[in-house]
């Protein structure tokens, strides 16, 4: 937008038009002092603290110019009052004035006006210290008020909002700012203003209270300390904190956090501005969800089994042990009858070492990141192969992207993507949400389709085939093949095919395709949901991206909400039985998750080391499998069930306590800072790994050089397995085998930085560079308006990996696995749903415990008087693998023909009768008496 | 003629006689000495960094310990830095009690050198005791005022922490009262001293060029016949307006500092005379009332100087516009005062060293820091 | 020479008739004067309420970082002192204290004072953290009326006929 210039208090400056006073002022670094106006949210005047003067230029009637005065300048007319610099967007030639003894009056008037009410409580207030009242009025403020004291409303001191936020009626000055922003940004529209006069105040009009996953937010941009959350309630004060940069593990977001930490306590946790990441903002989850670190039942010694019970024993005991262990099963069984888990929560240098370890020392590939489940989807690689291009920003996109959301439900998979899209949406991109079944985000979608249940793939096709129809390959600008594969699988199957088997129409279908072709930049971001479809969905996904030309480019991509923190960094670090880092695949693959259960129990693999996952607590086939164990190793931070079953346990440092890297969803490598000193002796994951490895070379056992497998498959390419058939293969030189002595984790990011295809230039240091982090934070005239608002971010805002198809010579092949016939032997689709709050070992501790749900089954009303089911019934579902007994819920959202149940709750497990990501089930009433 | 060899031989930092953790190495010819190197540095303890990471406010109790003879003119010196580099204007009543603490620090500061000097000189406790008694008299009106004997902490930007309690000018007239007969005393049993004047009398001289030279300041330079006191020279606080004198040595040895500090002790009884009478009433206000204590000085940087009685002591602050200083230097007049130790001992005796330092008084929480 | 010796031999024998300025310490305690600064004690107003409320503004005005205080929250059950906060810990290092007084000068309830007790010696550096139950005076101890702003901070029912006064 063109610029206007405008004078402040007699300095004149260019400002972009359309920018409102306050904002415009603050540009010329002059600070008018506000307190219900925000930047990231729509102003609204109410709290008057803004008022200046304005004028225009007067005009003349007839020539619709400017009239000058004497001095051959133009006449201002003045307003005849003040006005809310928030509202009033600056024009050409304005004038304001800040600092005149009106503005002075009415702000002094405003601050006493304020001050009748709230009451005098700062030393025992949490805001107190980095509270915008308290700022503006040393600031702005009279000295005194002409007010009795003793006048002051009372009102019974906290009132809880919700479960995790508490209101103080007294302070609140009722500036809006919490309502305004779950209207506006969240979409959670719990928050509203009763009563009137002396008695307003803000209410929670939900249930149960204050139902958001953003809550936590309203703390921060709460001006007072109206607004305390129930977890740092009178903990501490804040300028006893000391902010430590962490990022959070607990979704694939990867928001930068900020532990505040007094001595070696974590007292509250905050976000750190990233603008590529999450803005000034965090979820619920993140915000609350920290307090596993120090839990009292965290492992703080090792444990070795003796007699059948785990006692304490020294570290180098138990490395010696493990080291010991491991390779006599390897001298007498070969390394193929070891095998690996590695948390996806894990660091990338710690699943880095762990591969590594397992490949070089016991030549095994038997590694993977996920439980074994039977509802272990696929290895996503589209995610990182069609990823979100190098630069990409969400920040900075708007108008002319359009966002497909398929098969995810955000809110509970990665909350705070919901903040950025709706954000977006604002700015003027276009959202499609496509789903089975409702989700929140459906409020704020620009289109929003409901396929049938279990024909997301079929939905799929229909756009590529819409697409494919209207542009063919002239968008494809990479290096490709298989497109005459790709031309008669689409040929297959016709768009209104499509349309009937996924019942959405195929006007629809066409129109999507359309916006999507149409949009300058695209997104698709696909969730668990989507991917419960088998890996044929990235796939062809990653295809629709490449025909559309959403590849490979800043603002497009695929964006792939994975489970775990670090689930894109496992795959990236090759955590997995058929695949080297950087997605090198290999000609023979060792056994994943699903295949190590039966192969301990029949004997093939001896021994098994986990670290950070606990399959022994969902899968009875792993519970089995584990007992059956010669040797079980786990690194945990808790004694979980499976930890209970190991021979060895070893107790791990969490993410507070060490340093790391982690890789988010958009493929975003960020670095994570020590924040505590260890928990009792626990080390980090990578020391462990370390020390095995050199317990394991003074045992002198030989390091397998595979040699063997020299033959290997450089050309990343994704899913397709043996069906693809050989690829271009070329020797692979194996490096010198490492002498395992790094110092810090640092030392493995470089080795990382050097090996892993995409990793090039990751170092530490690199990563610290702020760069672009945000135009956001405790700039000099901004911290006392937006005090307790978030923290700068002054340690790194990571840095994006480009994706991998990106200067890749080698082709994308474009051949799409076929369309398989959904069975119907069985009349309901058992999904199971993520949830935000879920049996995460890591929200154990933390407010949101209490709201993890109960097991239930949750039936459409369709269904439900089908098989005459009421709420609350208990049902029996049966299917190929099992029965399960459950309570029954009737919900308006889920479809006719689906079975939806929460995924990873704790003590309960669904895997009695799931046969795959996907399992049909028929459900029963149980007729108890 | 005896063919000697020279040795050297640490004096310190473990030594009753070096005023603290204090090591010199010498180098002797015999008992002559020929070189002296003064080593410093056993007591630091990063004061100007801990001062960095503390609110301005907070160093006042750390300035206290630098000089711990002399905390009150530590806080003057402080204050007065703050104070110019905030722009805190100082009411008179609190000027006046100021230079009340800091003239009442010089008597005792000079009561107490001189008796450790002669302390040094072997004539053992008798001085030390004479003026221990007299310091005892100041500290104990310091702590009814202050609080503390010794860490006063009394100032504040702009005025000090509290007015006087109300039978403080009537215990600080007797004490002024009783004055002269001490010094008298002290002066009639030492002045042409047979065992000091052979120990202090053209030993340990400094010149007047070399006095200039090593920028030495106080009593020292003083001694060395400079009449130069920056009450005088650049007068603060309220100094202009009392009457006295800047007395001065001609030869510049042990002796000549020792007259100095006797006289100056007694100039500062004029100048507390001069206050006593001249002291606004407590209308006037100890501390100025909008002064606030948790500053946050503008962008700049100020160096504020006072003669402690020790000589020229000044603070270097510069604020980057926080509640912190961005640096804290100290100016000790110790630390400087000490520098030409070597030179003030070349071709002496030995037993000549402690004597020597003790006549330059210093104290090792200034010069370390 | 004699006649010096003489001059100071009198000097001597003067002082034979004088009264000794020392004390005999630990038998003779010297009184200390008014302002002087000891050892902490937290006060309790009349009513054995605390006066301290937690705030921390002790901690944060020490120079030394002598000072710990963690925050709790009273309850009608458990109301430790005015308002909603109280300390449920408060632990003061003497072995880094100035005595500077600031902790005095910061507290806003007069909480924290420093008294007359200077005798604190002690073998084990362990016992240098004075915690609370060491700082706090005895219920009947307590003296004065907690000022209005500490009783505003009470808990209030919100009926609006006792707002509208």
């Amino acid at each position: 937008m063109a610029d206007v210039t405008i004078t402040v208090n007699g300095v004149t400056f260019r400002v972009p038009a359309g920018t409102n006073v306050v904002d415009a002022a603050r540009i010329g670094g002059i600070s008018i002092p506000v307190f219900c106006y925000h930047p990231r949210m729509k102003p609204v005047g109410m709290c008057r603290m803004c008022l200046v003067q304005v004028g225009t230029p007067r005009l003349d009637p007839a020539t619709r110019q400017p009239m000058l005065g004497e001095d051959g300048r133009p006449v201002i007319a003045m307003m005849p009052k003040l006005q809310t610099g928030c509202t009033t967007p600056v024009s050409e030639g304005m004038v304001i004035n800040t600092e005149s003894d009106e503005v002075q009056f009415a702000q002094k008037g405003v601050l006493e006006f304020l001050l009748t009410s709230h009451p005098l409580d700062c030393p025992v207030c949490d805001k107190g210290g980095e509270c915008p009242l308290q700022n503006l009025t040393m600031a702005w403020g009279p000295g005194n008020s002409r007010f009795d004291y003793n006048d002051k409303v009372h009102f019974e001191k906290p009132v809880h909002l919700g479960d995790l936020i508490l209101l103080d009626r007294e302070r609140c000055i009722l500036c809006a700012r919490c309502v305004r922003f779950q209207d506006e940004l969240a979409d959670d529209p719990v928050l509203g203003f009763d009563n009137r006069g002396r008695n307003w105040m803000i209410i929670s009009k939900s249930d149960p209270p204050f139902d958001s996953k953003f809550s936590g937010n309203t703390t921060d941009i709460c001006p007072v300390g109206a607004l305390t959350s129930a977890d740092f309630r009178f903990k501490a004060r804040v300028w006893e904190l000391s902010s430590k940069p962490v990022v959070c593990t607990l979704c694939p977001v990867g928001c930068n956090l900020s532990l505040d930490m007094r001595y070696d306590q974590l007292m509250r946790v905050m976000p750190r501005e990233n603008g590529a990441v999450n803005d000034i903002w965090i979820c619920d989850k993140g915000r609350f969800g920290h307090r596993f670190i120090e839990h009292e039942s965290r492992l703080t010694t090792p444990l070795i089994r003796k007699g059948g019970h785990l006692v304490e024993a020294s570290w180098d005991e138990a490395l010696a042990l493990v080291a010991e262990k491991l390779a006599a099963v390897q001298s007498s069984r070969g390394g193929s009858a070891i095998a690996g888990l590695a948390s996806p929560r894990l660091s990338n240098e710690d699943l880095y070492l762990f591969q590594k370890l397992f490949r070089e020392y016991f030549g095994s590939h038997n590694l993977d990141h996920m439980p074994g489940s039977a509802a272990d989807v696929d290895y996503d690689e589209h995610g990182a192969l069609m990823g979100v291009g190098k630069g990409t920003n969400l920040m900075e996109m708007g108008a002319e992207s359009l966002v497909l959301v398929i098969g995810a439900d955000p809110e509970e998979e990665a909350p705070l993507y919901v903040l950025r899209l709706r954000a977006m949406l604002e700015r003027g991109a276009k959202l499609v949400v496509a789903n089975m079944r409702p989700t929140k985000l459906d409020r704020s979608a620009t289109t929003r389709l409901y396929y049938q249940p279990g024909s997301e793939l079929a939905f799929v096709r229909g756009l590529l085939r819409a697409v494919f129809d209207r542009v063919g390959h002239e968008r494809l600008h990479l290096k490709h093949s298989g497109l005459e594969q790709l031309r008669k699988t689409l040929s297959d199957l016709s768009v209104e095919q499509a349309a009937e088997l996924c019942g959405v129409p195929a006007e629809t279908i066409r129109a999507v395709a359309q916006a999507l072709l149409e949009a300058k930049q695209g997104l698709i971001m696909y969730g668990a949901e989507a991917r419960s479809a088998g890996a044929g969905m990235s796939e062809s996904l990653g295809v629709l991206a490449a025909l559309t030309g959403k590849v490979g480019k800043p603002g497009s991509g695929l964006i792939a909400l994975l489970p775990g923190g670090n689930s894109r960094g496992a795959l990236d670090m090759g955590v997995r039985p058929d695949a080297r880092p950087g997605y090198a695949v290999l000609s023979q693959r060792g056994l994943g998750a699903r295949e190590v259960w039966p192969a301990l129990r029949e004997g093939r693999v001896k021994a098994v080391w986990i670290a950070g996952l606990d399959p022994a607590a969902q899968l009875p086939a792993a519970r089995a499998a584990l007992e059956a164990a010669d040797f079980v190793v786990v690194q945990e931070l808790f004694l979980t069930a499976t930890a209970k079953l190991a021979d060895v346990v070893l107790p791990a440092a969490s993410v507070a306590e060490r340093e790391g890297t982690y890789t988010n969803a958009e493929r975003r490598v960020q670095r994570s800072r020590q924040a505590r000193q260890a928990h009792g002796e626990a080390r980090p994951d990578w020391q462990i790994i370390q020390g095995v490895a050199q317990h394991l070379s003074e045992l002198s056992v030989p390091v397998a050089v595979p040699t063997q497998r020299v033959e290997e498959s450089s050309q990343p390419v994704g899913g397709k397995g043996k069906s693809k058939g050989p690829g271009k293969t070329t020797a692979v030189t194996v490096a010198e085998p490492s002498t395992w002595d790094y110092l810090t984790p640092s030392e493995i990011a470089a080795e990382i930085a050097e090996r892993v295809p995409g990793y090039a230039g990751i170092t530490y240091s690199a990563l610290a560079a702020t760069g672009q982090g945000g135009d956001w934070g405790r700039q000099t005239n901004e911290a006392i308006f937006y005090d307790g608002t978030n923290y700068e971010n002054s340690e790194g805002i990571g840095i994006q990996l480009p994706n991998l198809i990106e200067g890749q010579k080698t082709a994308v092949s474009l051949g799409l696995r076929p369309l398989s016939k959904p069975a119907h032997e069985r009349s309901l689709l058992l999904v199971s749903q993520s949830l935000a709050y879920d049996g995460d070992l890591l929200l154990r501790g933390s407010l949101l415990e209490r709201q993890i749900p109960q097991p239930y089954v949750a039936l459409s009303q369709t269904d439900a008087d089908k098989l005459n089911i009421k709420p609350g019934d208990t049902v029996r579902l049966d299917s190929a693998a099992g029965e399960l007994t459950l309570s029954a819920r009737v919900v308006d959202d889920v479809p006719a023909g689906v079975a939806l149940i929460p995924a990873n709750l704790p003590n309960f497990s669904a895997a009695a009768v799931q046969t795959g990501p996907r399992t049909r089930v028929n459900l029963v009433k149980v007729v108890t008496g | 003629m005896l063919k000697t060899e020279e040795l050297q031989i640490n004096i310190g930092p473990q030594h009753p006689s070096t005023h603290g953790v204090f090591r010199m190495i010498v180098t002797v010819d015999g008992e002559t000495i020929t070189d002296l190197k003064p080593v410093f540095g056993y007591l630091h303890r990063n004061h100007e960094q801990i001062a960095e990471q503390n609110t301005y406010l907070q160093n006042m109790p750390y300035t206290d310990r630098l000089d711990y003879f002399n905390s009150m003119a530590n806080n003057q010196a402080y204050a007065m830095a703050v104070e110019q580099l905030v722009g805190i204007e100082v009411p008179e009543r609190a000027e006046y009690l100021r230079v009340m603490m800091v003239e009442l620090t010089r008597i005792l500061n000079h009561a107490g050198a001189l008796g450790f000097l002669i302390n040094d000189m072997g004539m053992w406790q008798t001085q030390l005791a004479f003026g221990m008694r007299e310091r005892e008299k100041i500290l104990d009106l310091f702590e009814s005022a202050s609080g503390a004997r010794l860490m006063c902490n009394y100032f504040r930007f702009g005025g000090v922490v509290r007015d006087l309690p109300p039978d403080f000018i009537p215990r600080l007239k007797e004490l002024l009262q009783a004055m002269p007969a001490f010094v008298d005393e002290l002066e009639r049993l030492l002045r042409e001293n047979e065992i000091l004047m052979q120990r202090a009398e053209g030993i340990g001289i400094l010149p007047r060029d070399l006095a200039l030279a090593y920028s030495v300041s106080g009593p020292v330079l003083r001694g060395s016949g400079i009449p130069y006191d920056v009450r005088k020279a650049e007068p603060y606080s309220v100094y202009d307006r009392f009457d006295f004198d800047v007395p001065v040595g001609t030869v510049g040895d042990v002796y000549d500092r020792f007259l100095v500090r006797i006289e100056e002790m007694r100039q500062s009884r004029r100048i507390l005379q001069q206050v006593i009478e001249q002291l606004p009433d407590a209308q006037g206000g100890h501390i100025n009332p909008k002064a606030r204590q948790n500053v946050r000085p503008p962008v700049g940087d100020v160096y504020a100087r006072i003669e402690s009685p020790k000589g020229e002591l000044g603070f270097y602050l510069v604020s980057d516009g926080s509640g912190k200083p961005y640096r804290y230097k100290v100016r000790a007049p110790s630390f400087i005062n000490l520098t030409p130790l070597g030179d003030m001992c070349r071709g002496y005796k030995v037993a000549d060293v402690v004597v020597i330092l003790g006549s330059i008084d210093i104290v090792m929480g200034e010069v370390d820091r | 020479m004699i006649g010096q010796l003489l001059k100071g031999l009198r000097t001597t024998f003067g002082y034979i008739f004088t009264q000794p300025v020392t004390v005999q310490y630990p038998e003779v305690k010297r009184p200390v004067r008014e302002r002087f600064r000891g050892r902490h004690e937290l006060k309790r107003f009349a009513d054995g309420k605390e006066r301290c409320i937690g705030c921390s503004l002790c901690a944060a005005a020490c120079p030394a970082d002598a000072i710990l205080v963690v925050p709790a929250e009273n309850t009608p059950d458990h109301q430790v002192s005015y308002g909603e906060r109280y300390a449920a810990t408060y632990e003061i290092n003497m072995l880094r204290c100035i005595f500077c007084g600031y902790c005095e000068d910061a507290c806003p309830t007069n909480a924290i004072v420093l008294e007359h007790q200077y005798e604190l010696s002690f073998y084990d550096r362990r016992d240098s953290i004075y915690t609370k139950e060491m700082l706090l005076v005895p219920e009947d101890q307590g003296h004065g009326d907690a000022p209005p702003i500490l009783t505003q901070l009470e808990r209030r029912p919100s009926p609006p006929a006792q707002i509208d006064l």
